[in-house]
């Protein structure tokens, strides 16, 4: 069965399909001029050499039509993210490497022919470029004309994240092709205009935008203007350093320490661990896991140490900026920390709900793990258990979870502010519940600790 | 901010012709925009560039003075 990729609408130059599981672009004829130059320059090579762009090898034509030049099938990325699930440090190598493929593709008489940051992916700890079919001849004298979607797409929601909350890159949720330079403009402080890099890319340009917004004046200038390869060069090079220079901003965040004030003692931290690897084992070693909650990392890197291709998710940014650091620092590439609010979680959006998927229909791990989180679910975000249950079992066949009593300490400090509207909260609850999804393999009490790990797979 | 428009305009004479063909609309703000910052950030390099040549040819003119003086120096 062949299912096309709906998201590939936007660009006339090919689309992408899946057949039998293997995933396939159809490139136009209207693009075979610019697929010869990257075959011919050397720049797929040099691309490919330094792993900035997914392989592809061409295949015998699939689909075809009368405008149909050439198939190709690319490799595939182990999971799809979106940049609103990125903490800031992925967002900002996803920037810098599209200026570096910019630069690139200019060296070898090509240009990127948009910006979007959906088009770039995470693969063995490092973000790669997807779209094969974004590079265009360079024509001499023309300016980028991605330099708008770039500062919509990448510039906008850094700068708000270094400026004003790390949170800010949830706005592209909303606006799918980027944060409107007018509205990052009003949300960013008057300190920000005293950078020349912010005070051009985002506030000048906002207001040339504005100022310019009902004047079609673009044909005469385009057919008029040129804008040379060094004045070209120097937009980027300026647009590099205004987002090397870009930080994260400082908040205070409730789990960013959170190992460092846990109430587990060594010891049960240590059988935790080995607990979890156990029923790792037990559960056939996964090809895919997906860690719910989890903070810095620490239990998903069991995981992905065992050579299991591992996405960790947490809801908070400062965890997932620390875990993606970590990443970085010991050159990881099975572990993609992700940020998510499980409550909220990524929906479908953009034309007919299907240009970016929800997290539900990319689900693609065999086993979920939710260790010290279902308190969380269930009394801070009042979830019975059954609908915590119902949900992970559309998410994986197999879970490891953790169930954290009231007599915990951390529970305890969730109901110390409100009242307890929780009589079934209890362990035998929890078994009765899980058990209408679950059949639970294994269960191991948490030395000096109130807590209970299970293995479960769905019936 | 009028003052920054007739910058504008005024770079626009500068430059000369072709069309820029893609899917993308670059918005005719960003358009305008991204040529008359791309022009002044250019500017900025070459001046930088000149600034440099001019630096290391005084320099070098610096230098061979020096090394003439020691020669001097020795000999006397």
């Amino acid at each position: 069965m062949v299912t096309k990729i709906k998201s590939s609408f936007r660009d006339p130059s090919g689309f992408l399909f899946q057949e039998k599981g293997v995933l396939y672009r159809n490139i136009d004829k209207s693009y075979r001029k610019n697929y010869n130059k990257m075959l011919s320059s050397g720049i797929l090579e040099e691309f490919w050499k330094n792993n900035l762009l997914v392989k592809h090898k061409e295949v015998g034509i699939k689909k075809q039509n009368s405008s149909t030049f050439k198939t190709i099938s690319p490799e595939i990325v182990p999971f799809i993210s979106y940049p609103y699930e990125w903490c800031f440090s992925q967002l900002k190598d996803a920037a810098l490497l599209t200026l570096k493929m910019q630069r690139m593709a200019l060296s070898f008489e090509m240009t990127l022919k948009d910006a979007s940051a959906f088009n770039i992916q995470f693969k063995n700890g490092k973000p790669i470029f997807i779209d094969t079919l974004s590079f265009e001849v360079y024509e001499n004298g023309s300016p980028w004309i991605a330099y708008k979607q770039f500062c919509q797409h990448f510039l906008a929601p850094l700068t708000l994240m270094c400026y004003q909350d790390l949170r800010l890159n949830q706005l592209l949720k909303t606006f799918i092709d980027g944060i409107p330079l007018d509205l990052a403009s009003s949300l960013l402080p008057k300190k920000s205009y005293l950078k020349f890099s912010l005070l051009t890319h985002i506030h000048l340009h906002a207001k040339t935008q504005k100022h310019y917004a009902d004047k079609p004046t673009k044909s005469r200038i385009a057919r008029t203007v040129k804008m040379s390869k060094n004045a070209h060069l120097a937009l980027i090079s300026s647009l590099e350093n205004a987002v090397k220079t870009l930080k994260p901003a400082k908040i205070k965040t409730e789990w960013g320490n959170y190992y460092k004030k846990t109430n587990y003692s060594d010891n049960s931290f240590l059988q935790k661990r080995n607990v979890i690897k156990k029923f790792l084992e037990k559960s056939g070693k996964p090809r895919n896991v997906w860690d719910l909650g989890s903070n810095t990392g620490s239990f998903s890197r069991i995981a992905s140490n065992m050579g299991i291709s591992t996405v960790s998710f947490d809801i908070d940014p400062i965890a997932v900026e620390k875990n993606y650091l970590l990443t970085k620092k010991q050159r990881e590439s099975d572990i993609l920390p992700l940020v998510l609010d499980l409550t909220n979680p990524s929906p479908s959006i953009g034309w007919a709900h299907e240009e970016r998927i929800s997290l539900q229909k990319r689900a693609n791990s065999d086993l979920i793990m939710a260790l010290a989180l279902i308190h969380h679910l269930s009394i801070s975000n009042n979830l019975p258990f059954e609908n915590v249950a119902e949900y992970f079992s559309k998410l994986a066949k197999n879970l490891i979870i953790e169930f954290v009593p009231k007599s915990d300490s951390n529970v305890k400090r969730l109901l110390s502010t409100r009242e307890d509207v929780f009589p079934k909260y209890n362990e035998r609850y929890f078994e009765k519940a899980f058990s209408k999804y679950y059949k639970i393999k294994d269960k191991t009490k948490l030395k000096d600790s109130e807590r209970t790990l299970y293995l479960m797979t769905k019936l | 901010m009028q003052s920054f428009y007739i910058v504008l305009i005024g770079l626009f004479t500068l430059f000369s012709a072709d069309s820029a063909q893609a899917y993308l609309d670059p918005g005719t703000g960003s358009f305008i925009f991204q040529l008359a910052i791309g022009a002044i950030l250019g500017g900025i390099v070459a001046l930088k560039l000149r600034f440099k040549q001019v630096k290391n040819f005084g320099l070098s003119l610096f230098k061979g003075k020096k090394v003439e003086s020691k020669e001097n120096l020795k000999k006397s």
